[in-house]
């Protein structure tokens, strides 16, 4: 198996804001988005990464894709090192994004039909008009739309097509990996089935290889084969996704697993509820970051160094209740 | 050329698209078609004194009356709408091409480059353009290059700060990133993706620095630095008349209505332009 995508304690950072006192006399503050992420994806496979809301999971796919700059970790796409490439065009051309608001990630100004054939203008990959034309035929229908609706223009589609204009634009360079940043969060449910059975049947007529980011995890279980969970700029738990989701380790994943609505670990009454609220990440609670919050933290938490424990193949987690 | 009539029908069909553009578009071209003929349609000359009588009240012979030197006030706006147009034109021209990219590139690109070019454009802001015209008359001589230098040197900032604005909040944009994804280099993002989305603004804002400039040009005529007489000028005609406007009313009327009618017919057609250029309005133009 290929390794497609791998990412070694990948580092992000933002400088908060701060008063100059603060910034002369205390030092300048920084938001750890992402905090000493290791993970991998091989080729032909998807991974979720589902996490709540603000712990850098975004974060994580922008850096991927060279929006955001890492502060320090490695990232190789296909084995080559996105942060010192000389060839930075031609790693584009492997990893794609799918962004999370179709309605502001398309040019109101470009029709359909310019959007798409841009990014195969920019990589050359049609040799006249004609092929160019067939190949946005192609794509538009691949995703459920038709040719005629290629000459509009965004703003006269609906949410669900607009997502799928977005896949299509990420799809017109045949990319090898793509991430795809909670495409469903900004539609209403029924459309949001829509697009997953496009991305399900995208994924085995392509081959496709993705990341998909979620705070979702109905939506990750039905799309993806592994599962990630991140919890404060950090991967607490990674599995298989049957494995995590029947048989959640980390605290923190079954905790997010009670919250779902009439849930099996309720039933079986074997639910974790967190106390308090999410720490902010500028001051992450040193030693297990989830110690405060959670029912089984012991005086060991506090100095617990985080490493991904491997539990079974295939099977990390980074919890000292599991550390032998 | 086959290609050129193509581009010209439509935008022939765009613009009639828009009952504003169109009416704009028609009083352009007619004032365009007085300044071309003017020469032909002036029955006195310009500085022709003595042409009637001094302060003839409007008549068959004059429509608009005479001025205190006794010349034709009709031949005057018609003769003075080349130079009125000439002014607001360039200058308007001129902002743009320097305004914009200096904007475009103070909010694209931020930092050190876009401090300094906002630093600069706010010193300007400070000198008082009417000073900047005696400073410049000066150095090279009254004249119509004083009108053109000294506001460009006015309206440049207006543009480079507009301009800075807009691209800030369209940079944030997410199609922004998404171009960036797909491999477009810098420049393109701004050519194709970060410029069309300020069109908007930036044409509200010339056709308004037009219509200033068109009365601006008066002020700096009157310090006599500006357009010499006897060539006439629409603010300059408006300037001598004011005087005698309790007298004779008659001289302020078709200077004034010239000026009016210009900036009508400007702003008429850059709002129908805006609207033209909205792909929202567009929906019934395209050609299937």
């Amino acid at each position: 198996m290929r390794e497609l995508l791998r990412v070694e304690d990948l580092k992000v950072q933002f400088t908060a804001p701060a008063s100059l006192n603060d910034k002369l006399f205390a030092g300048k503050k920084y938001v750890k988005a992402v905090d000493g992420l290791s993970f991998s994806i091989n080729e032909g496979e998807v991974v979720g990464l589902v996490g709540e809301s603000g712990c850098g999971k975004s974060t994580v796919g922008k850096t991927l894709v060279m929006l955001q700059k890492p502060k320090s970790g490695k990232i190789y796409v296909d084995g080559e090192d996105v942060c010192e490439t000389k060839d930075e065009k031609a790693l584009r051309k492997k990893i794609q994004y799918i962004f999370q608001d179709p309605y502001s990630s398309l040019n109101p100004r470009m029709t359909v039909k310019t959007i798409l054939s841009r990014p195969m203008e920019i990589f050359g990959l049609c040799k006249n008009k004609d092929e160019e034309n067939e190949r946005i035929a192609n794509l538009l229908k691949e995703v459920g739309l038709s040719q005629e609706q290629s000459l509009r223009f965004p703003h006269e589609f609906s949410g669900g097509q607009k997502q799928r204009i977005s896949i299509a634009r990420a799809l017109a360079v045949e990319p090898e990996l793509i991430i795809a940043d909670e495409p469903t969060a900004a539609l209403d449910v029924s459309i949001q089935a829509q697009i997953l059975k496009l991305l399900e049947k995208l994924r085995t007529t392509r081959n496709l290889t993705m990341l998909f980011i979620s705070h979702d995890l109905g939506v990750v279980e039905y799309v993806s084969d592994r599962i990630l969970v991140m919890y404060l700029g950090k991967i607490v738990e990674e599995g298989p996704t049957k494995d995590v989701i029947n048989d959640p380790l980390h605290p923190y994943t079954k905790a997010l697993l009670s919250a779902v609505p009439k849930n099996p670990l309720q039933e079986k009454g074997e639910g974790v509820r967190l106390s308090g609220s999410i720490p902010s990440t500028i001051n992450i609670p040193q030693g297990c970051r989830l110690h405060p919050r959670c029912p089984y933290a012991t005086e060991a938490c506090r100095t617990f160094n985080e490493e991904l424990i491997e539990v079974k193949p295939d099977r990390k987690v980074s919890c000292l209740l599991y550390k032998k | 050329m086959e290609r050129f009539k193509k581009k010209i029908k439509k935008a022939w069909r765009a613009v009639t698209h828009s009952q504003k553009a169109t009416i704009g578009l028609i009083m352009i071209l007619l004032l365009l078609l007085v300044a071309l003929t003017a020469p032909l349609l002036a029955r006195y000359g310009v500085d022709q004194i003595g042409a009637g009588a001094p302060f003839t009240k409007p008549c068959s012979a004059y429509p608009f009356g005479t001025d205190n030197y006794g010349r034709d006030v009709f031949s005057r706006v018609l003769i003075g709408t080349r130079v009125s147009l000439r002014i607001a034109l360039t200058v308007a021209a001129l902002s743009i091409l320097i305004g914009v990219p200096l904007g475009v590139i103070a909010g694209f690109n931020g930092g050190a480059v876009g401090a300094v070019i906002m630093r600069i454009v706010d010193v300007m802001l400070c000198f008082p353009w009417i000073m900047v015209a005696l400073c410049v008359a000066a150095l090279i001589g009254s004249g119509e290059k004083v009108i053109i230098i000294s506001l460009v040197f006015a309206y440049v900032p207006t543009f480079v700060r507009l301009m800075q604005g807009v691209v800030l909040s369209v940079k944030e944009e997410e199609y922004i990133a998404a171009a960036k994804v797909t491999g477009e280099s810098r420049f393109a993002t701004v050519m194709k993706y970060v410029l069309p989305n300020c069109l908007a603004p930036l044409i509200v804002e010339a056709t308004l620095v037009m219509s200033f400039v068109v009365l601006d040009e008066a002020a700096i005529s009157y310090l006599g630095v500006g357009v010499q007489p006897p060539t006439p000028s629409w603010g300059v005609m408006l300037n001598e008349s004011s005087q005698f406007i309790w007298n004779a009313t008659y001289l302020s009327i078709l200077p004034g209505i010239a000026i009016a009618y210009t900036v009508l017919s400007i702003n008429l057609f850059g709002d129908g332009l805006r609207d033209i250029l909205d792909p929202r309005y567009m929906g019934g133009l395209r050609e299937n």
